[in-house]
């Protein structure tokens, strides 16, 4: 073949297995439970660096409370588990560009964000909390003017610390490991965060001396997050959840990582 | 989610971009600045016949030129913090930033310096010219004008580094973008419009320095 036939003929080839290998994103109206069978694999999004719902173990492996969770899902499906890590700026683009089936670990439910996706019944309550060092000299809120405040970036945190505390100096960090870093070395006066975070952190850090105000609580639901116009899946999850709370599965699994129980039970029914 | 909402973009033009962009400038000159005043610094000292001058200008060239800058930055922030010196996070951010540039600035500059031809130096001893003379006059301005290039790129490379300092939680024009992508779930709209006003800062930058170079430079031919 003369050489511009040959380069045209390989060029539509590659540019038809090109498009063949892609993989279209919502392109049918089957339910994510079904690709999911079909398919063989789940892909569950996790919070990496998040002790103990996710974090690496000396051997490097992921472990933690939600990816016992997931396994537990994957092995409920009769699929096998692919886990991505996320963080929590990127938990919302995942789902909507498809590269996730469901988001779990501590997804808060808020109107805005029910507007790009969908949220299952909550299944642990959590509460932000501010942690101080133990030596600081602040003692309530209203100490808490003019102090800088370390918050995550992609969480409800910044605008809810400056809710109860309008003179209060947020600082948005890239992920809660650093936040809780700022207020150990300083650079923050407190830091507004999940308080099964810090109780856990505090476990495995024992440089981290934290004193958690009292009245400060924002309690929040947790739930996990999976894609809009999909009510199977949903239901699906929803079922999972209410098990797993119903037979005590949950309270087990809270039990072997946050070393305690429930700060808050919540009721269980039936969705 | 439908076509593209402009209206989040221009609602916060000034609060977001318009002052994350006066961040990142100032940021990036203030980095620039003590950059160049190391590199002089460290280059002549790399040059020096005095072994202890050399000797640390080169562990710290070596130093910041083998460390992502980014853990530098975390370093003087946090790191120091935890010994007691604690910074803001525009100060660690500067400091951090133009550490790491001098250390690259400090090559360039020595570079510059060692391709200033000798006879230059002879004429001007031999003119009468004394040693703060001849580097204010002939050495330096020649040997800026060797590597005026390489000095541009540095600038680029240090407004667009300040991206860097949005993991300490500066209010720079990427901290603020993509604050504002997380609060409104639209990452093109933001990013579009930071992407934009790098290019304008980079742009506006390569013109003005040309213009200065030409200024600067026209006379000695």
């Amino acid at each position: 073949m003369k050489p511009f036939r040959l380069g045209a003929v390989l060029l539509a080839a590659t540019l038809v297995s090109v498009a063949c290998s892609t993989t279209p994103t919502e392109s049918t109206n089957k339910s994510a439970l079904d690709q999911i069978i079909e398919r063989g694999t789940i892909r569950v999004g996790v919070i990496v660096n998040w002790v103990p719902l996710g974090f690496n173990d000396p051997s490097g492996e992921l472990v933690g409370y939600e990816v016992d969770q997931a396994n537990a899902l994957a092995k409920a499906l009769g699929v096998k588990l692919e886990m991505v890590p996320t963080t929590a700026a990127d938990r919302i683009p995942n789902l909507l560009t498809n590269k996730i089936d469901v988001m779990i670990g501590l997804f808060t439910p808020t109107l805005e964000r029910s507007k790009s996706v969908a949220f299952t019944q909550p299944f642990i309550i959590d509460a932000l909390v501010v942690g101080v060092p133990a030596d600081s000299s602040i003692q309530s809120i209203s100490d808490l003017a003019g102090k800088t405040v370390a918050v995550t970036k992609g969480t409800t945190e910044a605008d809810q610390i400056l809710q109860i505390q309008p003179a209060a100096k947020p600082i948005q960090f890239d992920d809660t490991d650093t936040s809780v870093l700022a207020v150990k070395q300083g650079q923050a006066d407190a830091v507004f965060e999940s308080q099964l975070f810090m109780m856990a952190k505090a476990t495995t850090d024992t440089g981290l001396n934290l004193r958690f105000l009292s009245g400060v609580a924002f309690k929040e639901n947790e739930a996990w997050g999976l894609r809009r116009g999909d009510p199977e899946w949903k239901a699906y999850l929803n079922e999972f959840l209410y098990l797993q709370l119903f037979d005590g599965t949950n309270d087990q699994l809270f039990d072997k990582w946050f070393k305690g129980k429930v700060p808050f039970p919540l009721p269980y029914s039936w969705y | 989610m439908g076509g593209f909402d402009w209206g989040v973009i221009l609602d916060n033009f000034q609060a977001v971009f318009i002052d994350g962009a006066l961040i990142t400038l100032v940021t990036g000159f203030g980095a620039f600045t003590l950059a160049f005043c190391i590199g002089v610094v460290a280059a002549i000292a790399r040059r020096s016949r005095v072994p202890i001058l050399r000797w640390t200008a080169t562990v710290y060239v070596e130093a910041f030129r083998n460390t992502p800058a980014l853990v530098a930055l975390f370093l003087i922030y946090f790191g120091l913090a935890g010994l007691g010196l604690r910074l803001s996070n525009l100060a660690a951010g500067v400091v951090s930033l133009g550490l790491t540039a001098g250390a690259y600035m400090t090559e360039i500059i020595r570079a510059g310096l060692q391709a200033v031809p000798r006879s230059q130096v002879e004429a001007a001893v031999a003119l009468g010219l004394g040693s703060r003379q001849l580097y204010y006059h002939v050495w330096f301005p020649q040997a800026i004008r060797n590597v005026y290039l390489p000095l541009v790129n540095m600038w680029v490379n240090l407004l667009l580094g300040t991206s860097l300092l949005s993991t300490i939680g500066v209010p720079e024009l990427t901290h603020n973008a993509l604050v504002l992508y997380l609060d409104t779930f639209r990452p093109f709209e933001p990013f579009i419009a930071m992407t934009l006003i790098y290019l304008i800062l980079t742009w506006l930058s390569g013109r003005s320095l040309s213009v200065l170079e030409r200024r600067m430079f026209s006379d000695r031919g």
